[in-house]
């Protein structure tokens, strides 16, 4: 396969700026009910710096970047045929509004299903903060559908 | 655990969803795209299903006791569908730290068709 050339290769790393208004507009759109995600004298309250990240955000935060889907095109994934098959979050610690997280990602594993017609690419990103704290390992897979 | 059921997906929601999120795949949020893309029409994003399933998982255990949690989009969420989210804690066990749980969750659309199953590991931390 062609494509386990790719497995190992770096994709860049870039840092991300959290905004306050971006975690509570998330919070507000995905209808949390956790204040902590999004009223800030409570977050403040129970010692926090600021809202608390939500762990699913990390995931778009990492677009937040000029073309988010231009390492589509390093890949070879058809955006039009790419899919979100699972994602996984490790965390070790907690991220807040205020934050500078540095996401650094590489291409962990490409393999195919159902004789090729599925092919699957996972990518592995570490994310840090301002601290040089290692905050949460994400694993991305996508799933490009070949069936012509 | 609890059944827990969310607000139906509307257009509006996914173009608020791609907002705030900052996953701006046009695939959720534009009609033509998805159509000539060989889609009916714009659906779900994952990572929103997943964002309901947060928000009930955030009702009973509080985020940094989280230490890992992983999803399959098993299914596409399609528009106007329902989610509702259920969930079981399948191992519990006592640790050097404290109490660590494996909860397996899931979100199915209102007829019960799984979009998303998730396995989650939470320790409570002895006081």
């Amino acid at each position: 396969m062609p494509e386990s050339g790719l497995i190992g290769k770096e994709l860049g790393s870039h840092q991300v700026p959290v905004s306050l208004f971006q975690v509570q507009f998330y919070a507000k759109v995905t209808g949390q009910t956790e204040r902590c995600f999004f009223d800030e004298v409570y977050a403040k309250a129970q010692g926090y710096p600021s809202v608390v990240v939500p762990v699913g955000l990390l995931f778009g935060l990492e677009m937040n970047k000029e073309s988010p889907y231009a390492w589509f095109d390093e890949v070879d994934l058809d955006a039009g045929k790419t899919l979100h098959a699972s994602q996984e979050f490790i965390c070790h610690g907690q991220c807040f509004a205020g934050d500078v997280l540095t996401f650094t990602s590489r291409v962990a594993d490409t393999y195919t299903k159902k004789n090729g017609t599925l092919y699957f690419l996972e990518r592995y990103t570490r994310v840090d903060n301002q601290d040089g704290r290692h905050v949460a390992d994400l694993i991305s897979v996508f799933v490009e559908n070949r069936k012509s | 655990m609890p059944i827990w059921h969310g607000e139906p997906f509307s257009r509006a929601a996914l173009a608020l969803f791609a907002g705030a999120s900052g996953d701006h795949n046009p695939l959720h949020i534009d009609s033509d795209y998805a159509q000539a893309a060989g889609f009916d029409d714009v659906f779900v994003h994952g990572m929103f299903t997943f964002a309901f399933m947060q928000q009930c998982l955030a009702r009973i255990v509080r985020q940094e006791s989280l230490d890992n949690i992983k999803v399959r989009f098993v299914s596409i969420m399609q528009l106007a569908e329902q989610p509702v989210c259920t969930g079981i804690i399948r191992q519990a066990e006592q640790t050097e730290t404290g109490l660590q749980f494996m909860m397996d969750l899931n979100v199915c659309n209102q007829h019960g068709v799984p979009r998303l199953t998730a396995e989650a590991r939470v320790t409570l931390p002895f006081i």
